[in-house]
């Protein structure tokens, strides 16, 4: 049924509320991705549904499998085919989806890191003003020398 | 030294989201590479075939009606995050115009959910965000009240009609849908849905799960409500519910109601209007 848009007085006073959830965490150790998921409460998300998506192809199931009892699970991603990961875990009604870029997880234990295009100049200024203070370094020296002779 | 002054630098520009391009823009268009985009509301099987309670009242709905209005599909990239409460930006932008009262209870269990709206013609791409608003109807059966369930509950030798009416406002911001089935993805020429989903059970509980379960905990389950049984019928909304009830159950209760909203299984940032 669709009726008339009447005007509402709303938003006299408004405040927040969040729908109790899941929470899911993940990390990058080695190659592999560990995802972890817990309710508001803190219990483990144990047994739950996972699905996994390639960022190749977002629409489809790229794995499916549960977590542990502690609500843990990991999975090697193939690299070549996308470094963009989702991974959705659900269970009884909650659910909740991770959104990974392989490229832009903190380097661990062989992870791939990627510099900013700031992080790449400021590096690039202080090497160029490392190899100046050196050469000027021993310049001054060479001209102190000098001086002596 | 030199060394040094270059670590430390580097470490102070963070890792490498510090320079990313966070300009959006809204592109409303209808190119030639759009499709369709079906937005429903569904109350699942809890509403369509009802269901027994926390405290194990069996609960059927003859009506369960919602009055929906502002609703808007984001594509959005980063994907949004509900947690972070935050208005959503939208790369493609697109408003569904109106205000929809719908019945959630229509249908049997073999009933695709309602369907609020289609747009016939959006920018392909992934829809992963949502936000719509809760306002009370100003005509019909649920007038005056954003929800409005007309119910049968049942528990031994009792049997109580419950008419069950909420007046406040809602508005909620979704992140993508999460369910069974990945939903969103519109291809140029395709089709895809979106849902707005209800769940009932966050409010009366669900004797299928474990007593101890954070739903069966937060939820109020039917005895509060049945225990405002007059002649057979439990008739009820917030301002009566507000002299009726304990001031504990009827804080709860406030606190449910706005976290009956999800998009299928994901939760939502919601902002109760008053």
């Amino acid at each position: 049924m669709k009726i008339p848009v009447l005007p509402f007085v709303l938003a006299v006073a408004a405040y927040p509320v969040f729908s109790h959830g899941v929470n899911v965490i993940w990390e990058l150790r080695g190659d592999s991705v560990h995802v972890t998921g817990s309710f508001d409460d803190g219990q483990p998300m144990d047994n739950a549904q996972v699905t996994v998506f390639s960022g190749a192809a977002p629409s489809e199931p790229y794995l499916t499998g549960v977590t542990d009892e502690s609500g843990k699970f990991s999975f090697l991603p193939d690299r070549v085919e996308s470094e963009n990961w989702d991974v959705q875990l659900r269970k009884a009604g909650h659910g909740e989806i991770v959104h990974i870029s392989l490229s832009d997880a903190p380097t661990m234990q062989g992870g791939h890191g990627r510099f900013s295009v700031m992080q790449i100049v400021l590096m690039a200024v202080c090497v160029v003003w490392g190899f100046t203070g050196t050469a000027l370094f021993f310049a001054s020296k060479r001209e102190k020398r000098n001086a002596h002779t | 030294m030199s060394a040094l002054l270059i670590l430390s630098l580097v470490v102070s520009c963070g890792s490498g989201e510090a320079d990313r391009d966070v300009s959006q823009i809204t592109d409303n268009s209808q190119p030639e590479d759009a499709g369709e985009l079906r937005i429903n509301a569904n109350g699942e099987d809890f509403v369509i075939s009802g269901f027994v309670s926390s405290d194990g009242w069996h609960i059927t709905f003859r009506h369960f009606y919602v009055t929906l209005t502002d609703i808007t599909v984001y594509q959005t990239d980063p994907p949004y995050d509900p947690h972070s409460g935050k208005e959503i930006t939208g790369i493609v932008t697109v408003p569904l115009d109106g205000t929809f009262t719908l019945d959630l209870a229509e249908g049997d269990e073999n009933t695709e959910p309602v369907l609020i709206g289609t747009l016939d013609s959006v920018p392909a791409g992934h829809y992963n965000a949502m936000s719509w608003t809760m306002i009370p109807s100003v005509e019909g059966p649920s007038e005056g009240y954003s929800i409005y369930m007309d119910a049968q509950a049942e528990k031994g030798n009792q049997s109580y009609n419950v008419r069950l009416g909420f007046e406040d406002s809602y508005s909620y911001r979704a992140g993508e849908y999460i369910g069974d089935v990945r939903k969103g993805f519109v291809t140029p020429g395709g089709s895809d849905e979106l849902e707005i989903t209800f769940h009932v059970d966050h409010l009366f509980g669900d004797i299928e799960q474990p007593e101890d379960c954070e739903l069966n905990v937060t939820s109020l389950g039917f005895a509060p409500f049945a225990e405002l049984m007059q002649e057979g019928t439990v008739e009820e909304d917030l301002v009566s519910l507000l002299e009726k009830m304990p001031e504990e159950t009827y804080t709860r209760l406030k606190e449910i109601l706005p976290t009956l909203g999800h998009s299928g299984e994901g939760h939502c940032y919601c902002t109760v209007l008053q």
